[in-house]
């Protein structure tokens, strides 16, 4: 009697461990669940905020032959900032970032916000007035606090016109 | 003993379930305020789109002083702003002055003026949230 008391008891106690042992996975899983989803919507709305657009002239982008740089007008055309040292771009199968793109706001001033726009002069070789040239370029959209949050994208089809 | 245990087993597991979503709930709900507010920005995002738009009645360029005039008007619903115009002349923008104030209201017309301009083929006037006209139709006077 004693021996069946003293295993119930111990069964009791497994049980006890096993099920709390449950319940800490249990609230850990579903809080690093609900954190993902917060995540996932903070990027879906910085998603949803940012918006780039090519604003050059498609037959009359502006291309100096002896240097190679070709020039791309960018515009905030979304409700939120956008990144100017996360921009990439591309032109003929050239993708350049960072250093090797010369970036510059035109309405002077710090921060790309909404309805500004940049001026984006990088070296692509090769191209003649009579090629259909294909761009891109995107960029991270930016919170208040200047955190990367989504992201923007924008392609067009374009002639150079040589400066 | 055994019945008691399988029951405060599920008493604890419930607990814990329990106390994951009220921890969760806070998270949720800022997600929540996120896509509302999303849904909220794309939605007047697309009606001030809807109600934004401009024609370009005129371009003359003066060839002795060189003086590029364009007429802007605003044949949309919304209001605007002209710091948020952009001109570019044979693909390249160039910077104007504008008569009047800052604004270009529903109907009005605004004149941008821009000068050592020669040689002009393409005109392109780029507005708020990427809208743009192009023109080549270019009047010379001396």
């Amino acid at each position: 009697m004693a021996g069946t008391a003293v295993s119930e008891l111990i069964f009791f106690i497994t049980a006890l461990m096993v099920s709390s042992a449950v319940a800490l996975v249990l609230v850990d899983v579903i809080d690093r669940y609900a954190e993902d989803i917060e995540e996932s919507s903070s990027a879906l709305k910085g998603d949803m905020q940012s918006r780039v657009t090519f604003i050059n002239d498609p037959l009359n982008v502006p291309y100096d032959p002896a240097s190679g740089n070709l020039t791309y007008y960018l515009k905030n055309t979304g409700t939120g900032a956008l990144s100017m040292t996360d921009i990439v771009v591309s032109a003929n199968g050239t993708a350049l970032s960072g250093t090797s793109v010369s970036v510059k706001l035109l309405s002077g001033g710090a921060r790309w916000s909404s309805g500004s726009t940049v001026e984006v002069v990088f070296p692509v070789k090769g191209l003649t007035t009579s090629m259909d040239v294909i761009g891109w370029a995107s960029t991270s959209g930016l919170n208040s606090a200047g955190a990367s949050r989504g992201s923007a994208e924008d392609s067009f089809v374009f002639r150079v016109r040589e400066v | 003993m055994s019945g008691s245990g399988v029951a405060v087993s599920a008493a604890v597991i419930t607990l814990g379930l329990i106390s994951g979503l009220m921890l969760a709930g806070p998270s949720l709900d800022s997600t929540l305020n996120d896509l509302k507010d999303a849904r909220q920005g794309a939605s007047d995002e697309l009606i001030e789109i809807k109600g934004t738009s401009f024609e370009v009645p005129s371009v003359k360029l003066n060839t002795t002083t060189n003086v590029l005039r364009i007429n802007v008007r605003n044949t949309g619903s919304t209001v605007i702003g002209l710091s948020d115009i952009e001109v570019l002349v044979n693909g390249t923008i160039t910077a104007f002055q504008r008569s009047g104030g800052d604004f270009l209201y529903p109907g009005m017309t605004s004149e941008l003026v821009l000068n050592g301009i020669s040689g002009t083929a393409a005109v392109r006037i780029v507005g708020p949230w990427g809208i743009s006209v192009q023109t080549d139709e270019v009047e010379t006077e001396r």
